[in-house]
């Protein structure tokens, strides 16, 4: 195998694509992709159906082989070796169990690859086994397993031959929402344990979000965005990834000049100022507002009419038309009443600042 | 009205497509001397005869002999085109599919003519024609179930054998195959049946050493041999087909 | 891009098997379409010269028109034979609870796993002057005089129905109850006849399975060879008779090209019978 370093930063990352892209005849699965997962952490791929997040996964794993570009894994080029030679533990969508083999020979299956000797191979499955909470169930065959406990056979199966990289592609989505809630606390938390590079690969915000230390948007074929769960949430790059990953007023706005370091943008009628440099006076810009930033309150330069009221519990949805823009605010239910705000009625609406994002594209 | 239009076809369609087949069994088993009906008594003589006379127990070892091993043969082929199209689009897998079907719907009588001049033309023996022939008739009954079971067979199994080490040999061995047994010995029963009872393209084929038990029955039949021998012999051939498929069904039924 | 460790033995699982059928399929076939342009004799020496005159020959002959005149009318008795035995088979079979339906379906699929040389002396020992009709009617009526019954028309359609029936009855058995019984109850209840709904809604949706079911009989009664030679006797040979007779007598050219006007004769009516369903389909 050629030793080769990564051409972005050999010492941490453990995964590196390379401008690596893959086209299916005519389509163009993924284009030109840059992305560097680091040692230990959990880094989640995110987006919507059929925006190439399986497509990745497999280049990564080495199912596929891409177009162009080149796949580094620790610092060696890994673009043309295959599968089986990449030492990379998979937990499939579905999770490919081999239903003639039980619990045990399924996870033990990797050992037996690697032709390890029967009493460390035993020993190594019983713990891996134990690890997920399923060494009782060793000798079931996978259809006497109930969802949850596949996913943990599974997991272990992957995580057994302690691989460079642990990669799961849609782990949850064979699960019921209250599974999935108590899978994705263990898989975390064996996930920080074990200290594995670990690749996520969902289309559900709030999985990504919840437990990744970083997050990539990805939208057709292309990496939108990549941060931890935080920055991408509140500071939005692309009006994507601000409708994506939760509701969104996306605003337009007009530069119309600067206060020292503060812009002043034009939106719906009223002036507002965003510690932001680097517009161009006069230009239209994309503006992203998170409804849960927006507070009711009786007096502000932002006097709209309530259109629609919808009771969620603790929350309620109100849309404000103010100038004929209309505004979405998710607040808390008593804060919302207090206010006297009902359909017809005047509210003003105010935010910090600093919650108005722009973003890089222009809103269509 | 309706219901007797109905069931008068169902009984006649019964009557042409069992009547005849039936009855052949039955002969087979008379203690008379010559087609009777109804049967004088029972008896297995007429396989005793059968047996004695050389011809038809020689080309029944051989039918038996060459079904088995031409199913073996287009089993591994329809396999080998199977796999590559369940895995693989574009036109090299059309081109499998097409090829591995058309000698379904191609006449074999004139398939038959065909092989024999070309292996006249070659110097092929009788023995190797009957054995590629025969292969080539059954190929599309082993290639349908085979790619239906590899259909049935999620790919992502195989990938995670070799994510986790296995290499493409090994992984079809370990992983797709236990999978697709069930239709592989399918397949197989097929191609035997097939073969065993191949006679349109054999007519041509057969020769002095590669006799065949139904091209053996029909030159039997056209020279006004004895008809209860040839019932008899027909019975053995249509019993152990039905034995094996039946045999077939039991092993290899899906779980 | 993609290396060939990962890519060879994948092609290699596709030429196997494309090679084989190439070689003696394919071949063979175009071998013998060469050979039916051959001059006559020239099998006995070394004489390779092209002629059109074995097909040809035939076309001015009366004979051969005779003889595939009646070939193909004997092709198209089975077929529509087939057509009114099957339907109401397949009528019947579409209205079974499901154990039943899997049992018919056993049963009916049964004939197509006996050799036809079997089926063909089936009809032997039923028509046969010494056969089983011959014996019940002596037994009735011992101053009868026996006829042979083999060597006839009618025994040759029975011996082709024989080996036909089953694939028509299974043919339309799936496609009769792959209908959905909610079509014809909607027909009915706005108010078709039992013929109405027939021939509105279920003729239409079983019409690509009835066209298969009757291009594999069409097929099937052309080439055969052994049904009409031991039912039809010496008298009534069709076209494959003389194919084989040919090869026997070493003349080659012409049962090549006996043979390819054989397959045109398939195929022509194979076409006919799409182009009737693709039509309907406006
Ligand atoms: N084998 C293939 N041949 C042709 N096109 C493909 C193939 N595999 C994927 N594609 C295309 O590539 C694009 C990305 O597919 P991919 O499977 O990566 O999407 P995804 O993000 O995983 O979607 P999902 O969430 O629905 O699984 C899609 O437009 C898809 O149609
Ligand atoms: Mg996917």
């Amino acid at each position: 195998m050629k030793q080769q370093h990564s051409p972005i930063d050999g010492s941490q990352a453990d995964v590196v694509l390379a401008g690596v892209e893959k086209r299916y005849g005519n389509t163009i699965a993924l284009r030109s992709m840059d992305l560097s997962i680091e040692r230990g952490e959990l880094f989640a791929l995110l987006g919507p159906s059929g925006c190439g997040k399986s497509t990745t996964l497999r280049l990564i794993a080495g199912f596929e082989q891409p177009s162009a570009g080149r796949v580094f894994v620790r610092g060696n080029d890994v673009t043309r070796i295959p599968s089986s030679k990449r030492n990379f533990g998979i937990v499939f969508q579905g999770f490919a169990l081999f239903p003639h083999m039980t619990v045990a020979q399924n996870v033990g299956f990797g050992l037996r690859m690697r032709k390890l000797q029967k009493s460390e191979m035993k020993q190594r499955v019983m713990s891996a086994l134990e690890l997920v909470g399923l060494d009782h169930l060793a000798d079931r065959y996978p259809r006497q397993l109930s969802g949850g406990q596949q996913q943990r056979a599974a997991l272990a199966r992957a995580i057994v031959i302690e691989p460079d990289v642990l990669v799961l592609d849609e782990p949850m989505s064979a699960l019921d929402k209250i599974l999935r809630d108590r899978m994705q606390v263990e898989i975390r938390r064996i996930q920080q344990r074990l200290k594995m590079t670990t690749i996520l690969v969902t289309h559900d915000q709030e999985e990504a979000l919840g437990m990744a230390d970083r997050v990539g948007v990805l939208n057709g074929g292309r990496i939108e965005q990549v941060g931890t769960p935080r920055s991408i949430y509140e500071t939005p790059r692309t009006t994507f990834v601000a409708t994506f990953l939760g509701a969104s007023n996306l605003l337009t706005g007009k530069v119309e000049g600067y206060d020292g370091a503060q812009a002043a943008i034009s939106v719906a009628g009223r002036v507002i100022s965003i510690p932001r440099g680097g517009l161009e006076r006069g230009a239209t810009v994309p503006l992203s507002l998170r409804p849960e930033k927006i507070r009711l309150c009786a007096h502000s330069p932002f006097m709209g009419k309530v259109k629609e009221m919808t009771y969620k519990g603790s929350t309620t949805y109100v849309e404000v038309d103010v100038n004929g823009v209309s505004f979405a605010i998710s607040g808390d239910s008593a804060q919302i009443r207090g206010q006297h705000c009902e359909v017809g009625n005047l509210v003003g609406l105010e935010w910090d600042a600093r919650d108005v994002v722009v973003l890089e594209d222009v809103a269509s | 009205m309706r219901r007797m239009v109905l069931y008068s076809a169902v009984g006649i369609s019964a009557f042409l497509t069992l009547v005849p087949i039936f009855l052949v069994l039955v002969q087979a088993f008379s203690a008379g001397e010559m087609l009777t009906f109804p049967l004088p008594g029972l008896s297995v003589k007429w396989f005793v005869r059968a047996y004695t006379v050389p011809e038809i127990r020689e080309s029944f070892l051989f039918s038996v002999i060459l079904a088995v091993v031409s199913s073996v043969f287009s089993v591994m082929l329809a396999l080998c085109g199977a796999l590559y199209v369940s895995r693989n689009g574009g036109v090299l897998s059309r081109l499998v599919t097409i090829l591995a079907l058309v000698p379904l719907v191609f006449p074999a009588f004139i398939l038959g003519l065909a092989l024999l001049f070309f292996f006249k033309a070659g110097g092929v023996n009788a023995k190797l024609g009957l054995l590629i022939a025969h292969i080539v008739i059954s190929i599309p009954y082993a290639f349908r179930p085979l790619v239906e079971a590899l259909k049935e067979t999620p790919l992502s199994l195989e990938e995670a054998a070799q994510s986790l080490g296995a290499g493409p040999l090994s992984s079809f061995v370990l992983v797709t195959f236990p999978q697709i047994a069930a239709g592989v010995g399918t397949a197989w029963v097929f191609c035997f049946v097939v073969s065993f009872s191949e006679l349109s393209a054999t007519l041509f084929l057969a020769g002095p050493g590669a006799m065949t038990l139904p091209v053996e029955l029909f030159s039997y039949l056209e020279f006004q041999g004895d008809q209860l021998v040839v019932a008899a012999a027909s019975t053995a051939q249509v019993l152990l087909t039905l034995g094996m498929v039946f045999l077939g069904n039991r092993v290899f039924r899906r779980r | 891009m993609i290396p060939a460790y990962y890519k060879a033995p994948r092609t290699l699982l596709a030429i196997l098997p494309l090679c084989f059928l190439a070689l003696f399929f394919l071949v063979p076939v175009g071998y013998l379409f060469i050979l039916s342009f051959v001059e006559g004799n020239a099998f006995g020496g070394a004489h390779w010269t092209f002629t059109t005159a074995n097909y040809t020959g035939m076309l001015g002959d009366r004979f051969y028109i005779v003889i595939a005149v009646r070939t193909i009318s004997i092709s198209l008795i089975a077929c529509v034979l087939n057509v009114i035995l099957a339907f109401p088979v397949a009528l019947f079979a579409a209205r079974l609870q499901s154990v039943w339906k899997s049992v018919f379906l056993t049963i009916a699929t049964v004939p197509l796993m006996v050799s036809n040389i079997v089926r063909a002396f089936g009809w032997v020992v039923i028509l046969g002057r010494r056969g089983i009709l011959n014996s019940v009617l002596q037994f009735f009526a011992p101053q009868m005089v026996l006829r042979q019954h083999l060597f006839s028309i009618q025994a040759i359609c029975f011996g082709l129905l024989t080996i036909t029936l089953p694939f028509t009855i299974m043919f339309l058995t799936n496609a009769v109850s792959g209908i959905d019984r909610k079509n014809i109850e909607a027909a009915e209840s706005l108010g078709a006849t039992r013929w109405g709904v027939f021939y509105h809604i279920i003729l239409p949706l079983t019409k690509s399975a009835l066209a298969s079911g009757l291009m594999v009989v069409f097929f099937l009664t052309l080439s055969a060879y052994v049904t009409v030679t031991l039912l039809g006797g010496p008298r009534y040979k069709t076209l494959v008779g003389f194919i084989y007779d040919y090869s026997a007598t070493l003349r080659w050219p012409q049962a090549a090209a006996l043979s390819f006007v054989l397959l045109g004769i398939g195929l022509a009516f194979a076409g006919i019978v799409q182009l009737l369903v693709s039509e309907r389909k406006k």
